[in-house]
Parts: C-alpha cells; structure tokens; sequence
C-alpha cells in the first residue's frame, strides 16, 4: 500500500488534465465525475497508507504521511459547490499540488507542490476574472508570496551548496551529525542554521501571512467561499507552518531565528485579532482570524512546541474549515450578502448552520473539552515555559479571539434583522448537501482534541505526538519544550478559560442581547481613534501602498527608461548580428551553393532542355562541397597532428 | 580465429528473417495488386514484431557480448539497444506510410520491402564488428534508401532527390572505402578489436596513413548522421523525398550511422581517442551553428526540419566526444528521445499535406489551433521537446549531452550547444505562433483523415511527454547497453 503513494498525488493531477481537456463542452455530470474521482480515489489510497502505517509502524521514519490529514479531509466536502468545469480543473490542480507540498520527501518536491498550490491560489481568488476586485486580489496574493518563495529558493540554494541534496532525511542527519559546523557563521553575520531558517521562515511567512507579508490573505476572500475554506483557511496556509515544523531539525539549531518566528507569530496573533474586532464583512473577520490563528502556530514552532504546532493545525483545520462554510451558508442564504450590519437574527431561519457555527465558535475560543482547547492549551503551555512575555501576548490574543468570535456569532444570528425586505423574503436554510459537511466538520471541531490530550500525571496518552515523533528529531540540547507542573498546568488551563470567558462577555455585554450593532456604536464613539485605527487595519495596507507599491512602480519607470535606451538597443544590436548572420548563412546556402546552382540551372534552361533535366550541375556543386570539406580535415589533421 | 560453429548463424536470425520477410513482401505485392497496400503493410509489421520477438529472444542471452562469425559480428547490449530503435522506427514509419502508399497509386510492395531491407541493414549495421561487414550493411541500407527516396518514381521533386542522394551517397561511400582501405594497409585488419591492438604500433611506423585513414573513415559516416560540411545534400532530399521516407531517413539512417560511428570511434579508434575528439569538436560546433542558423530563415517546415535534423546530428556529436561512459548513454538515450519527437513531427506534417507536396510553408499551419486543436497540441509538444524544453524528453536528452561534455572537460562545445538551442527556439516557436496566434484563410475543421496516423502521433507524444517526466527506466536501460570503453 505505501509503495503506491506517489499515486496519491498524481491522481488529482490526473483529474485536473483530464477535466481541462473534456473542456466546457461535456455533460456537467461528466465533468463532476472526474472532479470528485480522482481526489476520491486518492483519498482512499491515503487512508490505506495511514492505516497501514499506523498499523506497522516501520522502523525507518515514513514521511509525512500524518499531513494527509488535512488535505485528505478537504477532499469531501468540496463536492458541493456546484458546477464550474474551470473550478475544478483548478480544484484537481490544488490538490495534487498540495498533496506534493506535504508528501515530498525533499525540498525540491515540496517547493514545486509549494508553487503549484500558489499558482491555483491565485487562479481561484481571481476565480470571478469579470469583475473589478477578485483579480486585483489574485494579483497581489501572487506577489506578495513571490517575495516569501524568493527567500525560500535562496535558503534551499544555500542548501544545496552546503549538502549538495535536498533530500530530507539527508540533510537532517547531517545536520543532527555535525551541530557545531551548523553554528559556524556563514553569511551577514548568521550561522548557517540561521541564514537557511530565516529564509525558509521568510519563505513562510508569505504563504502562511504572517507580518509583514500577511496583507494578501483579507483580499484574497475575493474568491469563492468554499475556495476560502480549504485553500486560505484550512489547507495551503498552514503549510509554511508545516515547512517550519518539517525544517525543525535546522531550527532546533538557530535559537535567534527560532525567537524571531515565536514574536512574529505572537506579534502576528494578537495584531490580526485586534484588526479583526472591528470588521464588519462576515468572511474578512475570518480572514483575520486565520491570520491570527497562523501566527499562535508559529509561536508555538519557534519555541519548539512543533507537535503542538502541527496539532493546532489540525484542530484549527476543523473549526476553520467549518466556520468558513457556515459564512458561506449565511452568504449564501443572504443572497450574497456578506456586511455583518446588514444580517442578524438569522438563528431561527438557519437553524443547523446557527448551531454548527455556534460549535465552531466554542472551538475557536477555547471552551473547555472542545478541540481548540486542547490545542491552545499546549500552545500556551509551551509559551509559558519558554517566555512569559510572549505568553501574556498568547493568553491577551486567546481572550480577543474570543470576543470577536462572539461579537461575529452575535451579530449574525441574533438580534434584529437587519437586511432589506428583499433579502427576508430570500431567507432559508441551505439545502442537506451544504449542511451536512457543516455536522461532520462540526464533529471533527468537538472530537479532534482528543488525540493530543495534554500529559497530567499518569495519564500520558499523547497519540499523536508519538504520530509525529519520527519527523521530530532531537538534536542539540533542547527538544520539546520543558514539561510544566500538573499544578502550573492547570493554572495554565484556568488562566485561558478565565480570559476566554472574558472575551465571550465583553461580546454580549457590547453586542448581545438586543443591543446589536447599537452596542458597538457607542464603543466607537468612546474610543474614535482606537476604532479608526482598528477599521482601516492601522492603515498597513495604505503604507505599503505609499512605500512599497509607489516605490516599486518609481523604480519600474526608471528601470524602463534605462530598459528600453540602453537594454533594448543591445538586444536589438545582437538580434541584428544574429539574423545577419543567420541571414549570411542563409544565402551562402541559397546564393552561392544554390545561387551556383541556379546560376546552372539558368545557364542550361537557356540553352539545354535535356541538361536542365539532369541538373548535373546541381549534384557537383554539392559535391565540390563535400570535396573540400573533406580536404579541409585533411589539411587540419596532416598539419596538426 | 576459431572455427565457425552453426550456432553462430542462428544467433543472427532476426536479421535472416527480416530479409527473408522482405522478400515475401515484394513476392506478395507483385502477385496482389488490388488489396496489396493493406497486406504488404500487415505483413511487414507483423513481421518486424517477430523480429523484435527474436532479438530479444535469440540475442538477449547474448547481452555479455558475444564476437561471432570469425568477429564479422557483435552481439552485446549497445547493439539490442539501437536494433530496438530501427525496429520501432521502422514500425512506426511503416504506419505513417499507409496513406501515403495508397494515395500515391505505386506499388506497394517494393514500398514496403525496399524499407524491410534498409532495416536489415541497419540491424547488421548495429552489430558489425569489421569495417567490411560495416560497410556492406552500410550499403544494403543506403541503397535501399536511395531507391525509396524516389519512389514517386513520376515526380521531379522524388526524382531529383534519388538521384542526388546516390550520386553523393556514392562518392562519401567511396570515400569511405578509401578510408578503409588505408588503415588496412597501415594495419593488415579490418576487424575492431584487432584494429585497435594493432594501431599504436601502426602509428608509431605508418603515422600520416592511420590520420588519413581513420578521418577518411569518419568523414564517409559524417556525410552519413548529416554533419556540416557534409550536409549539403539533406535539404534538397529530404524536401524532395515522400514525406515518411524523409521521416525514416531522419531517424533510422541517422542513428544507425550513429551506431556505427560510436562503435568504430569507442572500439576500433580507442587508440587514437585525443586525434579524433579533436575533429568530431570542430565538426560539432560546425554543424550545430550552420544547421540551426540556415534553419531560422527557412519557410517551408520540411526544409526546416532538415536543417533541424542537421543541428541535432551536432549535439549528439557532442556526446560522442565526451567518451565516457556518461556520454555514450546520453547519445543512447538521445537518440531514442530524438526517434519518436522526429516521427511525431514528421507524422503531424504528413497528416496535414493535402496532396504530395502541398501545405508544407509556415504559412500553412495558420490558425491550426482553432481547425484542428488535436493536430496543434501534438505539434506544440513535438516543437518543445525538438527546442529542449521540459517537460519532455527532448530536454533530458540536451541535459544528459551537454553535462556528459561538461564533465569530461568539453565545456566550451556544451556552451556552443546550449546557445544554438536558444536560436533554435525562434524557429521552432515560428510554427507554434503560425498555429496559435496567425489567423487561417478558412476556419472549417481539418478533419484526421486517419485515426491509425492520429493514434501514432498521439503515442509519440505521450512517449515524448513520459520521456520527459520519467527518464529514469531508459536512463538505466541505456546505461546497462553500454560498450566496453578505451
């Protein structure tokens, strides 16, 4: 069953070929048929593997299979946007591309998956190319991942020039062999562990947005919400996280490199969860919430909790995925709608989407016995035995979290209506097909916990840590992050409930009840500035504008100018000389081999009509070329010889 | 020399029977003329699957390496892999005819048998192991081929290129012979193995007539793979011959002339490795920068394709200079990307010309994309992989050439190749922007006027394509057919 992995990810590629060339013209069932197929079969394949492996655990360290999870659990519940033959030859493209990224078992593998899932990223969230915005958002989503993947390349250069392979395994071992020769400084005054971290980690933060480089994660919501769900939400995202976790043997060596990702993604948590306190569109308040969410992940990678990293990823996978769908339920149920001023109330008329939103909201707040908990929980236990600045960053962003989930929850389904008669009469709830995914991701947001149970005392279960443990190499001095106390660790557990409850009642204290979006209104007359700073997202994206964008296009004018005068006239310069000289070439072999020829060919039309028959003179004049080629050989090698 | 047991004989019977089968060819399409284009067809494929059958079967125990009638021949794994070569070549060629042949009103069995001779030819060629055995299989393919080159035995074009492709077939054949002729006098033997034992000696007493001999030699099988200045007489015949003969010249007459010329360099010529890299250098860099440079101002495709196939010869001459044993499994592999890339490309222009020689310039190949998609993908991927583009098998091949020169020190050819690939592009990209971008006169479909030729251009292009994405199973195939190297 393992030996057939590599089908796994060939599949959709399959299905993504065959769907683009059936084209628009097939019946739709056809086209759903391969659509859903050929990732169903390889979904299948990847369950064998996992149940094979779990089953004999073999003693090399098989690679990565664990992270099929979280593509192999998307693969079911995109079956229910309905229709486009384009979505899913770009949905196959995906799959296959991400089933790459994680299945590979080098960093060249990784990096063409890691591109491939960039590509239909930006192919998806310019998904509706017609109007003004989702291509402009795909446009920017490309670019600002093409400044991360340029860091990434460089790292994986230094790699190569260091290793000469890419191969994981390889690389580790020899990083695991010789630690003191990875702390030797290498370039601009980093070790060589250091350099490579920190450009895979650049490498991250653009796929994974995290500051400064998180800008095109809010826009890319351009696309179609399912796309949301899976690719900027539950899948792709993570998978700078993931690169991290794999690299962890290198970080495990880079101490600065490894603080530097843990205040990113603290700084990043708790910056995004802040933003998104005050956003009024349904799907932009997620987008910040991944965002935020992302950033607790790698917090958690740079203090070396990796497996609680990765087991973050997986629940966040769950009530992300599910929120994002239940955004879409409402959206969908709205007539497209997505102003949270323009809903609410809407508990009774959705009453399966208000009830698996209300479980992934829990979730994401980290309500006791429910998956986010759990995950959070070793996130901020890790933090707390490795910096307890950081962990007041953790614990205040775990307590916003909860607040703007609740507000989000609050203003959406309860309340009064606020819409337009129009959108009253439209409202209903979304048909079995959309949500029953919604109950089985649902169930994955409350069970999914339970793989990692934190230790307390005797009762180290801790499944999925040993799931994890052959990618998770010791090396150097420090490993895992230093176990708390039962005692402290409980302290832990109350401290984040405590603020977690704080944060569902600031919520309803501003928003619940009646109250609505009056509540909100008067905090923002309370504190203006703090509200316009929170609504235009401290105007990062204005600054990047003045600086970056302007600067750029500035620089692009002037790179042109010296392009077009000074480049072009050399380029122009040498296509002359080579068309010139294909050009000679061409007529010696017209005019004077032929042109001799011809010139015999007129000579006997003139005057022989049996001669121009037999061309006689054409073949000599051949000949006499192959005579003296010959004969400058010969002279070549008598002479030299 | 021993004496020569019967068993030896029987070692060669896939070249007895493609002889004796191109003389049940010619017998059947002589007696049948009616239906004879469908059953000569049938029989020689037929026939060349049984021969393939037997090579495997006969010769495979042999893949050691195995000199056989007095050292006339070798059996060994490098000639299994050039005889499964010629053997596809000439199968697919055989397909990419039937239209032709039917359409042309000739008969068709000569058609057919005169190809099943070339080909025996050509399997001889691959284990001869004597410059005099060589040299007559070199003969029973190049006279065959004379023939088929003017098989439209009524139009000009077929005509004038038979005529010119024996009158200066004959004169490199001759100098050829002279080569030969010379080193047996310096040596007193024509059989490799010998010839290399006895050429330091040779040299150190007969200097100047091993030179002449051994460059006399080369410059016959030069004229042979199509190599500047020995070129001269491709464009016109490869413009004038039916397209599949042009095809089957392109591919089988070229690499079993590679087949030799490896063979004889690498074994016969060991000793005088440093004299000759020098020569095939300077000639490799010759033809690739004439091929592809006369190449960019051509109009009509199959002139193009001949300068194309002249600029190829050049970057497999590339890896016979490098002499190594990463070299010689770079020209293997080459060689069997290069056979099906050129019978796609040549399958595609046959489909399209509408009578004997029509719809062959640029020009015709306007708005291809929208009249027939099928036809322009194909062609898209065929002119990728002739430019060196991945993914396809084309660009292993450049890949595996150019490092194999590199390595052995050969770098400033490699870089010569790498450049003329790059002007190589703006030819082969001129017929893709004819096919997507220019506008046809009319729109109405083309329709395949044969699914069997449509089938075989789909199968070289997935062969092309696989090549590209997994090279490896040839890659081991080619290294595990390797010669015993100097």
């Amino acid at each position: 069953m393992l030996d057939l992995l590599w089908l796994v990810a060939l599949l959709p590629f399959l299905g993504a070929a065959l769907g683009a060339v059936l084209g628009p013209r097939v019946d739709k069932r056809w086209t759903t048929a391969v659509a859903l197929g050929a990732p169903g079969l390889s979904l299948l394949l990847a369950l064998g593997c996992i149940f094979e492996y779990v089953r004999n655990v073999s003693p090399e360290p098989f690679q990565s299979v664990c992270y099929t999870w979280s593509a192999a659990g998307f693969d079911g519940y995109m079956a229910h946007e309905g229709g486009y033959q384009r979505f899913f030859v770009y949905m196959n493209l995906f799959m296959g591309s991400m089933l790459l990224l994680v299945l590979g078992s080098n960093y060249l593998v990784t990096f063409v998956g890691w591109e491939g899932v960039g590509l239909c990223s930006y192919l998806l969230i310019g998904f509706y190319y017609e109007e003004k915005f989702p291509p402009y958002a795909g446009r920017k989503a490309f670019i600002v991942n093409r400044i991360g993947d340029f860091a990434f390349l460089v790292g994986l250069f230094a790699l190569v020039s260091r290793f000469g392979t890419l191969d994981y395994r390889t690389i580790f071992s020899a990083v695991a062999a010789s630690p003191e020769a990875m702390g030797e400084p290498y370039l601009l005054g980093m070790s060589f562990a250091g350099f490579v971290g920190l450009c895979l980690f650049i490498g991250a933060m653009g796929k994974s947005a995290q500051i400064p480089l998180y800008v095109w994660l809010p826009d890319a919501m351009a696309g179609p919400t399912p796309v949301s769900a899976l690719i900027h939400a539950a899948t792709m995202v993570t998978a700078g996280v993931y690169m991290v976790v794999r690299s962890n043997a290198i970080y495990q060596l880079a101490e600065g490199v490894s603080g530097l990702v843990a205040i990113v993604g603290a700084l990043t948590a708790i910056f995004a969860a802040t933003i998104g306190l005050a956003q009024t569109d349904i799907k932009k308040v997620l987008a910040y919430s991944t965002v935020s969410q992302l950033g607790y992940m790698f917090l958690a990678a740079g203090l070396g909790a990796y497996s609680a990293a990765i087991f973050h990823l997986g629940t966040h996978a769950f009530f992300k995925a599910l929120l994002f769908l239940g955004s879409g339920s409402v959206i969908h149920a709205m007539g497209g709608e997505q102003d949270l001023t323009k809903m609410g109330g809407l508990k009774e008329r959705l009453p399966s989407t208000y009830r698996t939103m209300l479980i992934g909201t829990l979730a994401i707040s980290g309500v006791p016995l429910l998956s986010g908990f759990f995950s959070k929980d070793q996130i901020l236990a890790a933090a707390w035995g490795g910096s307890k600045p950081l962990w007041v960053v953790g614990w205040l962003t775990a307590g916003l979290t909860a607040c703007y989930m609740t507000r989000l929850l609050l203003l959406t389904f309860h309340g009064e209506f606020r819409g337009s008669e129009e959108q009253r009469e439209h409202l209903h709830e979304s048909p079995p097909v959309m949500t029953w995914p919604l109950w089985v991701l649902a169930t994955g947001a409350v069970v999914a916990g339970y793989v990692g149970i934190p230790r307390l005392g005797q009762f180290d279960i801790h499944v999925f840590d040993r799931f994890l443990s052959p990618v998770l190499l010791e090396v150097g001095h420090h490993g895992e992050a230093h176990h708390a106390s039962v005692a402290v660790e409980l302290a832990l557990m109350a401290a984040s409930v405590a603020i977690a409850a704080a944060g569902i009642w600031l919520a309803w204290k501003i928003y619940g009840a009646a109250r609505g979006l009056e509540g909100g209104r008067g905090w923002a007359e309370r504190y203006p500035a703090v509200h316009r700073a929170l609504v235009n997202k401290y105007w990062v994206d204005e600054a990047y504008d003045a600086t970056v964008v302007r600067g750029t296009w500035a620089s692009a004018r002037g790179l042109y100018r010296f392009d077009a005068g000074v480049i072009d006239g050399l380029v122009n310069g040498f296509r002359h000389v080579t068309v010139g000289t294909s050009m000679l070439s061409g007529f010696f072999d017209k005019y004077v081999v032929d042109g001799l020829v011809n010139l015999v060919g007129w000579l006997t039309q003139a005057g022989s009509r049996v001669f121009r028959r037999l061309q006689t003179g054409l073949v000599s004049q051949y000949a006499m070329v192959v005579v003296a080629g010959m004969l400058v050989l010969v002279f070549f090698v008598v002479l030299f010889r | 020399m021993g004496a020569i047991e019967p068993r030896e004989f029987l070692l060669l019977a896939p070249e007895i029977f493609l002889a004796v089968a191109g003389m049940v060819v010619l017998a059947v399409g002589s007696i049948g003329r009616g239906l004879a284009h469908r059953t000569t067809a049938l029989i020689s494929l037929v026939s060349l699957a049984v021969v393939g059958a037997l090579v495997l079967t006969v010769q495979g125990p042999a893949v050691g390496g195995e000199a056989i009638l007095a050292g006339m021949f070798m059996i060994d794994g490098y000639a299994l892999f050039w005889k499964g070569i010629f053997l596809l070549a000439t199968a697919l060629t055989i397909v990419l005819s039937m239209r032709f042949v039917e359409e042309g009103g000739y008969p068709a069995g000569e058609f057919y048998a005169l190809l099943l001779f070339a080909t025996t030819g050509m399997l001889f060629m691959a284990s001869g192991f004597n410059l005099l055995s060589i040299w007559i299989s070199l003969e029973l393919m190049a006279l065959s081929s004379y023939i088929l080159a003017g098989y439209f035995k009524r139009e000009r074009r077929s005509n004038e290129a038979a005529l010119k492709y024996f009158i200066l077939g004959a004169l490199s054949s001759g100098i050829l012979l002279y080569g030969i002729s010379l080193l047996y006098g310096a040596t007193g033997t024509v059989q490799l193995t010998e010839l290399a034992a006895r050429l330091p000696a040779a040299m150190a007493a007969e200097g100047m007539l091993v030179s002449l001999g051994w460059l006399l030699l080369a410059i016959g099988l030069f004229f042979k793979v199509a190599a500047v200045p020995f070129h001269v007489w491709t464009p016109d015949v490869y413009v004038g011959a039916p397209t599949p003969v042009t095809a089957f010249l392109a591919v089988g007459s070229k690499a079993a002339a590679f087949a030799i010329l490896v063979r004889i360099l690498y074994q016969g010529l060991a000793p005088l490795l440093v004299e000759w890299q020098i020569v095939v250098a300077a000639v490799a860099v010759v033809t690739m920068i004439w091929g592809n440079l006369a190449a960019v101002t051509q109009s009509n495709v199959k002139r193009m394709l001949a300068y194309s196939s002249i600029a190829h010869a050049g970057y497999v001459l590339i890896g016979v200079l490098a002499a190594t044993e990463d070299g010689l499994w770079a020209v293997l592999f080459y060689m069997l990307a290069y056979s099906f890339i050129t019978l796609g490309t040549f399958a595609t222009v046959i489909l399209l010309e509408r009578r004997e020689y029509a719809g062959e310039t640029y020009a015709d190949y306007a708005g291809l994309a929208r009249r027939s998609p099928f036809l322009a993908a194909m062609m898209l991927i065929f002119m990728l992989a002739l430019t060196g583009i991945p993914p396809t098998g084309g660009f292993f091949g450049k890949v595996y050439l150019f490092a194999a020169a590199v390595q052995s020190g050969w770098t400033w050819v490699a870089v010569v190749g790498v450049l003329m690939s790059a002007v190589s592009l703006y030819y082969y990209m001129g017929i893709v922007v004819y096919m997507y971008l220019r506008d046809a006169e009319d729109d109405t479909p083309t329709p395949l006027p044969s699914r069997l030729l449509a089938g075989a251009i789909g199968l070289c292009a997935v062969i092309t394509v696989l090549l590209g994405i997994l090279p490896g199973p040839i890659v081991e195939l080619a290294k595990a057919s390797l010669l015993q190297l100097p």
